[in-house]
């Protein structure tokens, strides 16, 4: 009797065991429909803040509408803004949005703050969770910590896009010798004629600036932003349309979105691609991470969301829209993104900006270290 | 000046009453005033940044400077809006109703795309009067640089400051009585001695008034100081708030801190002003009516015209050709691509399924809080300065706190403030109540004192006699006071409508899906590089002022039997 009961509780923590070592996310068509339907028993209304595209608004609006009857209400909003609001509401009890797509710097700050639900779970809808859908094997669940990589834990958001974040753009009208290795932009041919989106400030200048402190040195980084008297903005349009202009040789920090007005229209503006052997640039997901929030006005409603935030229909609007790359395995809206922000196959790209540790971490300490010579 | 105190037959003559009145006053005032400021101040002190903030960041430091450097272009804005605002009404140059509503236009085209205009006209690499002054034998580099403290100054100048400085001096004017000059001339005074001791005293309240608020809202403007300041690493008050809370997560409790300085700075110069303004008390609308004539200056009266069309062909007509043309470009500025015209943006704004809902936002927000603005204005400057309600004077202090903070910095408070009191988050959270009370608090100091000054030049006699005919203090207020003031009621509307229109960053906060408005939509299509859909909301909101303004001139100035 006793050998049985041993043998029985053997094998129960064996099955336990291996229950834990399971992947998260199941598809569970019963349970997809169920929550659907309490959606739409919610009031047929979602609250979702998100990057500032009117484009990607109104698609992705229309879309979700069409799709689950859902009527969706985009607030686009500088992250900042965003962050501070949903801050106030929930300090008040009185949270009016439902879910944010955005950066992880910002699920990372929402987690800290304890506002965020574990989306770990909350993908249910079969169709997203097929074999072979996603670039990664399964959906990316990025990490609330260092930690937190165990397929069990917590998660912050679903990272529905990856990319490469290849920011240093030039002139190629006024830069007549080809840039071959980063020490080339410490020419004094581009001194007083780099200009770059503002490190000290949170936005696209950051990483390129610990991408450099982190393959070529902190001194390197001093050399480069301080040395070539690196003009600064926050103003992405404006940065771009420097270069494209010939106002300044190089930007440093520009984003595929602002430059792609230009390059399409013919402009004589053309990415730095510099083969370093670490990728040439860090890669990131960009916008398109999903997150939920606790005690939201229709927590039904913004499960569909995530769930359908990960289809081909949403990715190929997001991917669209923003020239995003989307994880997704059958998604590819051709000119929409750009060549250089593609991962090339081969290409071995040393820092993932999504990596809590990275980012939290050394990251961190390099932007200290740059910012610390900058006037504050 | 003696005041008639008629002896009421009423409750409401009763000095508990008047206190209660009084009381009450003081007390809504300084709710909706000192509660946002408050706030501010105590997240400035939980901070405890100040030795970071002032201290330890040079930039900070270089910001505060530059801001007073910039902000001196108020008092040299209210000099030459002066000037031009008495061609305009006392020597009536020709073509004065076409300059005078050109520029009320100049105040009206947005900032952002009237700055892009000057930098595609004074850019030092490619701009258009750079380049063809470098043609020139003599010029061996761009003479010109915009992104220079010299440029913020010239778009300021140009687009805002002289405007706005003639669209409240003009009221003013109007209702100056030739007779009061007259009587110095009669007297034996040169024109020059007439000016200086006679017409300058009395309209000195509205010039002062005038060059504060310009010098206050200096301090706050950034858009064009953020484009054209930023790169050259000129800093100021209005760009180093922004950056502050624009970080991720916003350092409020920084921005707070900076702001305390102007906030000290603005409750110093309120106060000499309140001491100052109350030495000057010259009623110029008295009981025999009103006589303007035109003061001739002979052959100059064309010259001057002349000079006034070539400033609007300066300060509007480049800038309006930009925004509209710069609307209908595939990418704005550029030319010189191949078919760089098309009606893209145009076809993407107009069936943005959220712009019609936007557009009569904005209206309904504009609307409430012009015609609400004007009236809770009119009546608090009637209390300020007809009434002997206890607490008058401190509801004259607290109407300039709104401006002591930025904008942005009232917002976040006001969501708080709402957020907390749960009366108020059920009605005002989300809701364009929401909107149109903050856009009234945050005019109030504009209002209130540009009002309270038009009325300090009626006559009391007109008032008086009203009571003595039997009419009460409202009926006075309504019938006598507000036809008089009317032409100063339609500007104070039109620059609150405008402010309503245009405003972001005091809005941000309490607006959501529902109650989105055309600027924050302006807002997300330039945060997605979109300038060209921006350009289109701004022919959009400026075509909308523009009617607005001209129905407002019209018909308030006509059912006022000002015209």
């Amino acid at each position: 009797m006793l050998y049985r009961s041993r043998l029985l509780v053997t094998i129960l923590v064996v099955l336990a065991g291996l229950s834990a070592r399971a992947p998260a996310q199941v598809g569970d068509a019963a349970k997809w429909a169920e929550i659907q339907k309490a959606a739409l028993a919610e009031g047929g209304e979602l609250n979702v803040t998100g990057p500032p595209s009117p484009a990607l608004r109104a698609a992705l609006s229309a879309a979700f509408k069409a799709r689950h009857g859902i009527t969706l209400n985009y607030f686009a909003d500088t992250t900042s803004a965003i962050v501070a609001r949903i801050d106030e509401e929930f300090k008040a009890k009185k949270l009016s949005i439902d879910a944010h797509i955005g950066g992880m710097s910002t699920c990372w700050l929402f987690a800290a703050r304890g506002q965020l639900l574990d989306i770990n779970g909350k993908l249910v809808d079969p169709e997203i969770l097929k074999p072979g859908v996603w670039r990664t094997g399964a959906p990316k669940l990025t990490e609330l910590s260092a930690t937190g990589t165990g397929p069990n834990d917590p998660k912050c958001a679903f990272q529905t896009t990856e990319w490469v974040y290849n920011s240093v753009f030039e002139n190629t009208n006024v830069v007549k010798t080809p840039i071959k290795s980063w020490n080339d932009l410490l020419r004094p041919e581009f001194k007083d004629k780099i200009v770059s989106f503002d490190v000290r400030s949170s936005g696209p200048g950051e990483p390129p600036a610990a991408y450099l402190a982190k393959v070529m040195g902190d001194d390197y980084v001093k050399k480069l932003y301080v040395g070539q008297n690196v003009k600064f903005s926050t103003d992405s349009r404006q940065l771009a349309e420097w270069v494209a202009r010939g106002e300044a040789s190089i930007g440093i920090g520009l984003v595929q979105f602002a430059v792609e007005i230009y390059r399409r229209q013919g402009l004589p503006i053309a990415p730095v691609i510099v083969d370093d052997g670490f990728g040439g640039a860090s890669t990131t997901g960009g916008f398109g991470c999903i997150m939920l929030f606790k005690n939201s006005p229709h927590p039904n409603a913004a499960q569909v969301f995530a769930n359908w935030m990960g289809t081909k229909e949403a990715q190929e609007i997001y991917e669209k829209n923003m020239s995003e790359k989307s994880l997704r395995t059958d998604v590819d809206t051709g000119d929409a993104v750009p060549d250089y922000v593609r991962e090339q196959p081969g290409v071995k790209y040393l820092i993932n900006d999504y990596v809590y540790s990275w980012y939290i971490g050394e990251r961190a300490e390099h932007l200290k270290v740059l910012t610390a010579e900058l006037p504050r | 000046m003696a005041t008639l105190v008629i002896e009421g037959r009423s409750w409401a003559a009763t000095p508990r009453f008047q206190l209660f009145l009084g009381i009450l006053t003081l007390t809504l005032v300084a709710v909706v005033t000192a509660a946002p400021v408050a706030l501010v101040v105590v997240g400035a002190l939980e901070g405890n940044l100040w030795r970071s903030v002032f201290i330890d960041s040079t930039i900070n430091r270089s910001a505060i400077a530059y801001s007073f450097l910039l902000a001196l272009r108020a008092p040299v804005a209210a000099v030459v809006g002066f000037a031009i605002a008495w061609l305009l009404i006392r020597v009536r140059v020709p073509g004065s109703r076409f300059i005078e509503f050109a520029l009320w236009l100049t105040f009206l085209v947005p900032v952002l795309p009237v700055t892009l205009s000057w930098i595609l006209l004074l850019s030092p690499s490619y701009g258009l009067i750079n380049k063809i002054a470098e043609m020139l034998p003599f010029v061996t580099s761009p003479p010109f640089n915009i992104y220079s403290v010299g440029g913020i100054l010239w778009v300021q100048m140009l687009t805002s400051s002289i405007p706005v400085m003639v669209v409240l001096l003009a009221p003013a004017l109007r209702q100056l009585d030739s007779s009061f000059e007259e009587v110095g001339r009669i007297s034996g005074a040169k024109p020059f001695g007439v000016f200086c001791q006679v017409t300058l005293p009395i309209l000195a309240p509205a010039i002062l008034t005038g060059a504060l608020a310009g010098f206050i809202k200096s301090l706050e403007t950034f858009e064009v100081e953020r484009l054209l300041g930023q790169p050259s690493g000129i800093w100021v008050y209005s760009t180093r708030i922004y950056d502050l809370v624009s970080l991720e997560p916003p350092n409020f409790q920084a921005a707070m801190s900076l702001s305390t300085f102007i906030m000290f700075f603005l409750l110093v110069i309120a106060v000499a002003y309140q001491r100052v303004s109350s030495r000057f008390d010259y009623a110029t609308i008295l009981g025999r009516g009103t006589r303007l004539e035109p003061m001739q200056i002979g052959r100059w009266r064309y010259i001057m015209s002349a000079a006034l069309f070539l400033l609007i062909a300066i300060s509007l007509a480049f800038p309006l050709f930009m925004l509209t043309v710069g609307s209908c470009m595939k990418l704005f500025g550029f030319f010189t691509i191949p078919s760089p015209f098309s009606l893209v943006h145009w076809t993407e704004v107009l069936n943005d399924p959220l712009f019609a809902k936007a557009l009569r936002n904005s209206l309904v927000v504009a609307g409430g809080a012009g015609f609400g603005g004007v009236l809770i204005y009119a009546g608090l400057a009637q209390i300020v300065r007809r009434s002997r309600l206890p607490g008058r004077q401190m509801v004259e202090l607290l109407a300039w706190l709104p401006w002591s903070i930025p904008g942005i910095l009232l917002g976040i408070s006001m969501l708080w403030i709402i957020l907390t009191v749960p009366a108020l988050s059920a009605i005002f959270y989300g809701s364009l109540t929401s909107l149109v009370t903050i856009i009234v608090i945050a005019q109030m100091p504009i209002g209130v004192h540009m009002i309270k000054t038009s009325i300090g030049q009626i006559s009391r006699e007109l008032e008086q006699s009203a009571r003595v005919s039997g009419a009460g203090p409202f009926s006075t207020f309504v019938v006598i006071v507000l036809p008089l003031v009317s032409p100063m009621l339609v500007s104070i509307f039109v620059i609150v409508f405008i402010s309503a229109l245009r405003d972001i960053s005091t809005t941000i906060f309490l607006a959501n899906g529902n109650s989105q408005t055309l600027s924050l939509l302006m807002m997300q299509f330039a945060l997605s590089s979109n300038l060209e859909g921006a350009a289109v909301i701004g022919v959009i909101t400026t075509s909308i002022i523009l009617v607005v303004a001209v129905v407002a001139r019209h018909f308030g100035l006509e059912v006022f039997g000002q015209r």
